[in-house]
């Protein structure tokens, strides 16, 4: 007992002062304060952002999957949220203050997201976040975020994340039912179609847009012929597929990532599939063309948020400068969590004094805001935005569906 | 003099853990503290099933699981407090471990690392898919923080400790187990079960009895996590945090419980301390992790061990010799080719 | 629906598990190969098998100075690169073979972790997909589509698993391979040099990871994580055959594959890998040392 209480104590000890050595916070913001951080009083939700000496930075989070196989959706959406951040600086900041974001990877793993999620609330203190691009970790953070007042956005597009009961999340993007209706509408009213099969990934997202999926169909009066399910992991889908196209459907609606989805297009043509490729926010990306090779994409029907249009002032503006920033061609992800930043921006200009709660209740006033992805209205659930438009892949291109 | 000095130790040692929230910078580090604290109960459990009775369990993310799911469901459906799951979450969990330990009495060594993975995938996928019982992969949001005696425990500070008093008790439990008879035969087993079969030592049950205790363990933790991330969902336990408890336990000292308090502490802590290196910082960990296999065969708990032993210094934490050398240090008769 | 088409429809599903089954088999091969002679079980055979994906892959994306090369020879400096990966880390493995098997597990885990997360940082995470050499066009052969890259998988592995067995039974170096491997101290006393023996052995399996991960590439996906399914289920195929054999390799990759696919096809798509883990469990249990049985000779 007692030699064991000795080595309890060495590690204690260790980690105290592991604790009291200021952190640097990974960014590529500014340089940040190493200001050691005050004692709070247990037990005590404190409110986060009490008001702070101007000239200070303001912090915004960024948590997200910034390794393993989601680490796209999290480079995504840190390039988005530092461009718009990056543009708010140069400009000025809020009320005479620079914006500087800590920047966080939680592996799409909950427990380590929720870790971060009490790291920021009570070490960094920040102001508001992003947190995340992954469906059951925004979920497992929405509780902390909602005791400690601070705004969330997120976007990941499952219906369930506005449906907790928090004044303090914010989906910077449409829901998934968006997605999916829109697409299902037009290809049974506009292309006439009627055999649909689904195949979804058991994750979060390819569950939820397939469930999306068979609501939309049930609406139009249909049934999917077949539904499949699949694992993330998964590279071989000939069993799925094989029992697919006995059902002759004229489409196969996919509902899981990008390299998945691409993936089972390919095979799914091999296996002599002559119809239609449809799905929502996922197949709307450049990945999902170079995985599934462009002569099979081509045609390939999807919904999404935003697609760069030349016509757009806003819009080429924004590809413009995403382009100088990254070297990159923007793409909805960087959009939304643009757009999401934008309206966060524009709650703190308006948020008097500035704290966490007021930015909250000033994003829920927001109604009639054009952003990149359309209007916005932030509804007491927090959803800030519906309707998306239906692109089609032509070229090797997403563009947008003209009516040809 | 000497004992003075333990007395010492062991009221400052109490002392720092009692005071420890109201003096931690800030809820952050408390809460990564008591994420530790449901580590270490995960790992007394590996310890009981893999450092005492060498049995190989890489299914500790299912049992954790089992005993969350209890809690979650529970909760959120009939609103059952924290102190009617706690033993039946346990009790499942318990459950879940005995049946995992049936293939088990055949199977062995590299063959049975694969059949418990294979049982933790299975559990998993079927987290994901029979939705009307778990939710499926959104998991299980507002489960209650818990309540007990009237007080809410409602804040990382006040679930310190609650999960203080878990981790003493747990640890004390497993202190009693392993100075028991149970522990005996634990340790018989391990260390050559047929001369154990021969002195009469019931070893199917024993085997069974370890993994059932790594899964009422496990359970325990289970609870906890359920109750108090408020949120849970199937994807939290899969394999890599059953590596991960496997990982924490083998740095602390496989075959000893003071190890488990060593590496379920460290771990976790030395992970978000580095957590600013990034990519480099997972290669320093994989190094940290071969380093430790093949210089310090016997975790943290091991070395200490070796120190005294070259410098003929007996340490003030040093272990009494019946409580079992770790397995790391005896190569157990495994079928490889190797053993000369 | 008529006969035929079940049938057909039963082959189709086939070829797919028969397909995936031969990357695992090679994958299973690799740690078969490394268990018989050092009595180690590799767990960071998948990491191995991932690095070796991209040495080969990189060439031909052109990945290197510009260099475009052509996907067979892309393939040989994919295979060889790796191989010569393989001798190095033997050095690093060979102590790790001695240990106990939760030391070797958690020794070999911690190197697996090392080769990704420096995948992950020389090459990103994000991953690429990869152009078949072949044309995307199947072959249709009463109604079963075969696809061309897939049938270059299926008989590259083949000829790689009937080429490795005619090494070790004919050629000097592979007699030397398996007397190592059946009786480490004879051999060593009739002058077979056993760490140049176990080299070449992790060399060879190495590459045979490269070999399956270069002619998988252009079917599945190129990223730092393909290394964890994959690794996962060649350990699986491996244990499955009975550890140590070469025979047992094949078959346990190539019954893993085609119990995959036939729960895909015709049980529950939502439960393969449950359906493959279970059915495996159950073989287990009826012959705890594999199908084949395990290879080992120093039998205690």
């Amino acid at each position: 007992m007692k030699r064991t209480i000795l080595f309890v104590l060495v590690a204690l000890g260790a980690l105290l002062a592991a604790c009291a050595t200021p952190t640097v916070a990974p960014t590529a913001a500014p340089a940040p304060t190493a200001a050691p951080a005050p004692t709070t009083a247990p037990a005590q939700p404190t409110a986060a952002a009490a008001p702070k000496p101007s000239g200070e930075p303001i912090k915004i989070g960024i948590i997200a999957a910034m390794s393993g196989t989601n680490a796209v959706l999290g480079d995504w959406m840190k390039k988005g949220v530092s461009l718009a951040v990056d543009q708010k600086n140069k400009a000025g900041g809020i009320q005479g203050r620079q914006i500087q974001l800590v920047i966080y990877d939680d592996e799409a793993d909950p427990t380590k997201s929720v870790n971060l999620a009490q790291k920021v609330a009570t070490e960094d203190k920040v102001i508001a976040v992003w947190a995340t691009s992954n469906s059951t970790s925004a979920l497992a953070d929405i509780p902390i975020f909602a005791k400690y007042k601070i705004p969330q956005f997120t976007n990941g597009t499952n219906v369930d994340i506005t449906n907790k009961g928090s004044a303090f999340i914010f989906r910077a993007t449409p829901a998934g039912p968006s997605f999916e209706d829109t697409l299902v509408d037009f290809l049974v009213k506009q292309k006439g179609f009627k055999k649909f099969a689904i195949i979804a990934d058991t994750s979060a997202y390819g569950k939820g847009e397939g469930d999306y999926q068979v609501d939309a169909l049930k609406r139009n009066g249909l049934t999917a012929t077949t539904r499949e399910a699949f694992g993330i992991d998964d590279k071989d889908f000939t069993g799925q597929l094989t029992k697919i196209l006995q059902g002759q459907p004229d489409v196969i609606l996919l509902a899981s990532s990008e390299v998945a989805s691409g993936l089972i297009a390919k095979q799914a043509r091999q296996l002599g599939f002559k119809g239609q490729f449809a799905g929502g926010a996922a197949i709307g990306t450049p990945k999902y063309i170079e995985t599934a090779g462009a002569d099979i994409a081509e045609g390939t029907v999807f919904t999404t948020p935003w697609l760069h249009d030349e016509a757009n002032e806003m819009s080429k503006k924004f590809v413009e400068a995403y382009k100088a920033a990254y070297n990159e061609t923007a793409e909805f992800h960087g959009a939304n969590t643009y757009d999401g930043t934008t309206l966060l921006l524009l709650a703190m200009e308006k948020a008097n004094p500035l704290t966490s709660e007021n930015i909250a209740a000033e994003l829920h006033k927001i109604s009639g805001f054009k952003g990149l992805q359309g209007t916005f209205n932030v509804t007491d659930k927090g959803e800030t935005i519906t309707g998306t438009l239906v692109g089609i892949i032509k070229g090797g291109k997403l563009t947008v569906y003209t009516g040809k | 003099m000497k004992n003075t000095f333990k007395v010492i130790l062991l009221g400052v040692g109490a002392l720092v853990l009692l005071v420890f929230p109201l003096v931690a910078p800030n809820r952050y580090t408390v809460h990564i503290v008591n994420m530790a604290g449901i580590w270490i109960l995960m790992s007394l459990g590996l310890n009981l099933a893999m450092g005492y009775c060498g049995q190989i369990n890489l299914a500790l993310g299912a049992f954790w699981g089992v005993g969350a799911y209890t809690a979650a469901l529970l909760n959120t459906r009939f609103g059952s407090p924290i102190w009617i799951n706690m033993p039946l979450g346990m009790i499942l969990a318990g459950i879940t471990g005995a049946l995992i330990a049936l293939p088990m009495l055949k199977v062995r060594s590299h063959y049975l690392a694969l059949v418990t993975i294979g049982l933790a995938e299975t559990i998993n996928i079927i987290m994901v898919n029979e939705i009307w019982l778990t939710e499926g992969p959104l998991g299980i949001s507002a489960i209650e923080m818990p309540e007990l005696f009237g007080i809410p425990i409602d804040g990382a500070e006040r679930f310190f400790y609650l999960v203080l008093i878990c981790v003493v008790i747990g640890y004390l439990v497993a202190r009693q187990i392993v100075n028991h008879r149970i522990g005996r035969a634990f340790i018989a087993i391990r260390d050559d079960e047929t001369a154990a079969r021969a002195m009469g030592v019931n070893v199917a049950r024993y085997q069974v009895l370890a993994n059932a205790l790594a899964g009422v363990y496990c359970g325990v933790a289970g609870v906890l996590y359920a109750h108090m991330s408020t949120y849970i969902s199937p994807d939290i336990f899969e394999f890599k945090n059953a590596l991960f408890v496997l990982t924490m336990t083998m740095v602390g000292g496989m075959g000893s419980l003071a190890g488990s308090l060593v590496g379920g502490l460290a771990l976790p802590l030395t992970q978000e301390w580095l957590r600013a290196i990034k990519s480099w910082q997972l290669v320093g960990f994989g190094l940290a992790i071969m380093i430790v296999v093949l210089f310090m065969p016997g975790g943290v708990v091991g070395l200490t061990q070796k120190i005294e032993q070259a410098g003929g210094i007996r340490l003030p934490w040093a272990r009494k010799q019946t409580e079992g050398k770790p397995v790391a240090e005896e190569k157990l008769e495994m079928e490889g080719p190797n053993v000369a | 629906m008529d006969s035929m088409n079940i049938l057909s429809i039963f082959i189709q599903t086939l070829v797919g598990g028969i397909g995936i089954g031969s990357l695992y088999a090679l994958v299973a091969l690799g740690y078969s190969m490394i268990y018989r002679s050092m009595g180690l079980v590799n767990f960071a055979h998948g990491s191995i098998y991932m690095i070796g994906t991209y040495f080969g892959i990189i060439w031909y994306r052109g990945m290197v100075m510009g260099l475009q090369v052509p996907y067979p020879i892309a393939f040989v400096i994919g295979v060889l690169l790796n191989a010569i990966l393989g001798l190095i880390l033997e050095r690093i493995f060979r102590p790790l073979a001695n240990l106990d098997l939760m030391l070797m597990l958690l020794g070999t885990i911690g190197l697996g972790y090392v080769l990704d997360n420096l995948a992950v940082i020389i090459w990103g995470a994000e991953g690429f997909a990869v152009n078949s050499p072949l044309p995307n066009e199947p072959i249709v052969i009463g109604g079963v589509a075969l696809l061309p890259q897939m049938l270059l998988l299926i008989t590259g592995s083949a000829l790689l698993m009937v080429g490795l067995n005619v090494f070790l039974a004919k050629a000097k170096i592979g007699k030397a391979m398996r007397a190592a491997a059946q009786d480490r101290e004879t051999a060593s006393a009739m002058g077979i040099p056993v760490n140049t023996t176990n080299a070449l052995v992790f060399a060879i399996g190495a590459g045979l990871a490269a070999a399956a991960g270069i002619l998988a590439a252009p079917i599945v996906y190129v990223n730092p994580a393909m290394s964890a399914a994959v690794g996962l289920k060649g350990f699986a195929a491996f244990i499955l055959g009975g550890a140590g054999s070469i025979p047992g390799a094949i078959v346990g990759g190539l019954v893993f594959g085609i119990l995959e696919a036939i729960s895909a096809g015709f049980i529950s798509s939502a439960y393969t890998k449950g359906i493959a883990f279970v059915v495996m469990i159950l073989v287990l249990m009826v012959k705890p040392a594999g199908i084949v049985g395990e290879v080992t000779v120093d039998k205690v």
